[in-house]
């Protein structure tokens, strides 16, 4: 639907007559489900209510694409998902029960009934308006010789002769002006009850969100058991298996200075400060992987900076973030960061980084942009994979553009208040 | 030497204490928190401090402020600050001023006696010691600028960023100073920096030209 005014006043009179169309397809529909309705009495009645159900659904879904393109807004389809492989008996009954499709059948009723008339009575203006504007010229040039057509025939009136039809002209200017001034908000206020009664109730809204909830929860629940198993799995095979050797090593060491071969004894001890240094390595790996320190230090600005800092290429860091947010949204941003920077070094062969962190509109957004040769995809089980599901416990996404050859945008949004505070160090 | 030492873990405390009193320095004042240190730092100026980033109250990077805070007031106050971890970041920090005496070192460095010594001493003196595992990381960012290099010479640019001396260097790779001498003269050449007698000047063109981007 044009947004200027103008245009789309002119360009309602053809929505006008599809919708028109729809009312009438409307018609048919309602005829058959009332039908229908009678055969359920008897067994064929059931796969046939299933397929007029079943119709009625991909009409309402056409009229919810229809009236959202011309109120400009999204109507989302409420329907509840469809059980594909139960018997026909029993999808009959999944349809009846739910209340969506109730709510379509009362808008076939009404769409066939008054719509059919709202938007007849619509197009009447408009042709009135169009038609008798016109016709004192057609009669004049084209059709000079012919009778006058049967609807200058007002039956108190016979409008006959093309001077006579000049005095319908101010009838046909009240009509274009009716139309020009009105016709928008008659159909407007018919749309708006669409609205209604297509779009999903709040009850059927919040169904959807807690299934969505459940299932991001349960999939935050199981990273976070697999993270900890890893940690245990980490700590028992490294760290702890350095340092029972390092204790071996030592014991071995003491062992041999009561012996009185301080030589090896040294050689020994120098083995166990190595092991130690190993060990100190490994669990400090373990530590980052869990929670940087620098990130608990200094919130996510600062551990951007020293990401950037670390990252084998130069990564530029653009910080609009100007304050602190809640520690687990900063550790899902820092890690979520950190693998789209890992992947941009496996795939990208760009040469340079650029990363943008800002806040805006509820939301805090990240993108990284890379010069290298684009082409990625979110393939299953990959790294933006990850990614995604890292920030679905917060409700965040993550787009890709990537077109070959580069250059590529990865950005990430996760709801968010704004930041807390500002810290006195920011811009280091 | 004076030394002030800052760190809040008792056993390690003690332990620094024992090996520094055993190397011919005194510790003046051992504090194990960010505000102690500080009221030390200005009270006794000591020939150098040991510093740990972390101490009490925030358990954050107090040790890292401290130090740089007291940088501002006593410029060029030797600081050799030591961490379970290294990050470039506050590596960067703590050269911003650009003047040496600072040095960044792993905790576990400490445990090798004779480099951890003479890494206090060069800071004391005013030159530079960087931990190799930041150097490392400089030097790998740095892989295209510093492609004309032979490995030695690379390696010599790392031992000369982490801030030891000509001597060092040969020791630690076995060769003769003189080798030394020539491959940094190279190294200076062919990333066309100036050179520099003052090896605490040379260590900071030399830092300075790794971390620029």
């Amino acid at each position: 639907m044009p947004t200027n005014p103008i245009t789309r006043r002119l360009a309602l009179p053809g929505w006008s007559v599809l919708r028109f169309s729809l009312t009438i397809i409307a018609g048919a529909l309602l005829a058959a489900a009332i039908a229908t309705g009678v055969l359920v009495v008897f067994w064929i009645g059931i796969p046939v209510a299933v397929v007029v159900l079943l119709a009625i659904r991909v009409w309402a879904n056409s009229q919810r694409r229809v009236i959202g393109e011309q109120l400009g807004v999204h109507i989302p389809v409420p329907y509840r998902p469809r059980l594909k492989k139960a018997r026909l008996d029993q999808q009959a009954l999944w349809l009846v029960r739910e209340a969506a499709t109730w709510r379509d059948v009362a808008w076939l009723a009404i769409d066939a009934t008054l719509g059919f008339m709202v938007n007849l009575l619509y197009l009447c203006v408009f042709g009135i308006a169009v038609y008798y504007l016109v016709q004192p010229l057609l009669l004049v040039t084209i059709f000079h010789s012919g009778p006058t057509p049967a609807v200058n025939d007002f039956g108190f009136f016979d409008f006959d002769t093309p001077v006579k039809t000049l005095m319908l002209v101010p009838l046909a200017l009240a009509c274009g002006v009716a139309w020009w001034r009105w016709g928008e908000l008659f159909l407007r206020w018919y749309s708006h009850l669409g609205v209604l009664l297509l779009g999903p109730t709040s009850k059927a809204l919040l169904t959807a969100r807690v299934s969505e909830l459940r299932h991001s929860r349960d999939q935050t629940v199981d990273h976070a058991a697999a993270e900890l198993r890893r940690i245990e799995r980490d700590l028992h095979d490294g760290a702890q298996a350095r340092i029972a050797a390092l204790s071996l090593t030592l014991g071995m060491a003491e062992e041999l200075l009561h012996n009185d071969r301080p030589k090896q004894a040294a050689a020994l001890v120098g083995e166990a400060r190595q092991a130690c240094s190993d060990a100190l390595e490994e669990i400090r790996r373990l530590a980052r992987g869990i929670h940087p320190p620098v990130l608990a230090d200094r919130g996510l600005s600062g551990a951007l900076q020293a990401m950037a800092l670390d990252h084998p290429l130069p990564v530029t860091v653009v910080d609009r973030l100007g304050g602190k947010l809640p520690a687990p949204l900063e550790a899902a941003v820092y890690f979520a960061t950190n693998e789209v920077l890992t992947n941009i070094t496996k795939h990208a062969e760009a040469r340079h980084v650029q990363l943008v962190v800002a806040h805006a509109d509820d939301e805090v957004v990240v993108e990284v942009r890379d010069d290298g040769r684009g082409g990625a995809v979110i393939a299953p089980g990959g790294g933006i994979d990850g990614v995604r599901r890292r920030l679905d416990a917060f409700d965040g996404t993550v787009e890709v553009e990537s077109p070959e050859g580069g250059p590529t945008v990865v950005t990430m949004t996760i709801p968010a208040l704004a930041p807390v505070g500002g810290d006195a160090d920011n811009g280091t | 030497m004076d030394v002030v030492l800052a760190e809040d873990h008792s056993l390690l405390r003690d332990g620094l204490t024992r090996m520094l009193e055993a190397h011919e320095c005194t510790v003046v004042e051992a504090v194990d928190n960010g505000p102690a240190l500080t009221a030390a730092l200005l009270k006794h100026r000591p020939d150098v401090a040991v510093v740990d980033i972390r101490l009490p109250p925030t358990f954050k990077d107090e040790g890292l402020r401290a130090a740089i805070e007291a940088r501002r007031h006593i410029p060029a106050l030797p600081i050799l600050v030591l961490s379970q971890y290294v990050e470039q970041l506050y590596a960067r920090e703590l050269l911003g001023d650009r003047r040496g005496g600072v040095g960044y070192l792993l905790k576990d460095r400490v445990s090798n006696v004779a480099e951890f010594i003479e890494a206090l001493r060069r800071v004391a003196a005013g030159g530079t010691a960087m931990d190799p595992e930041v150097v490392a990381t400089l030097l790998g960012r740095q892989r295209n600028r510093l492609e004309g290099l032979t490995p030695r010479e690379l390696e010599v640019l790392g031992l000369m960023a982490e801030g030891r001396t000509n001597a060092a260097i040969a020791a630690a790779l076995f060769v003769t100073e003189k080798a030394v001498g020539k491959h940094s003269a190279n190294v200076f050449r062919k990333l066309g920096l100036g050179q520099s007698e003052d090896d605490n000047r040379r260590v900071l063109a030399v830092l300075a030209y790794l971390e620029d981007n």
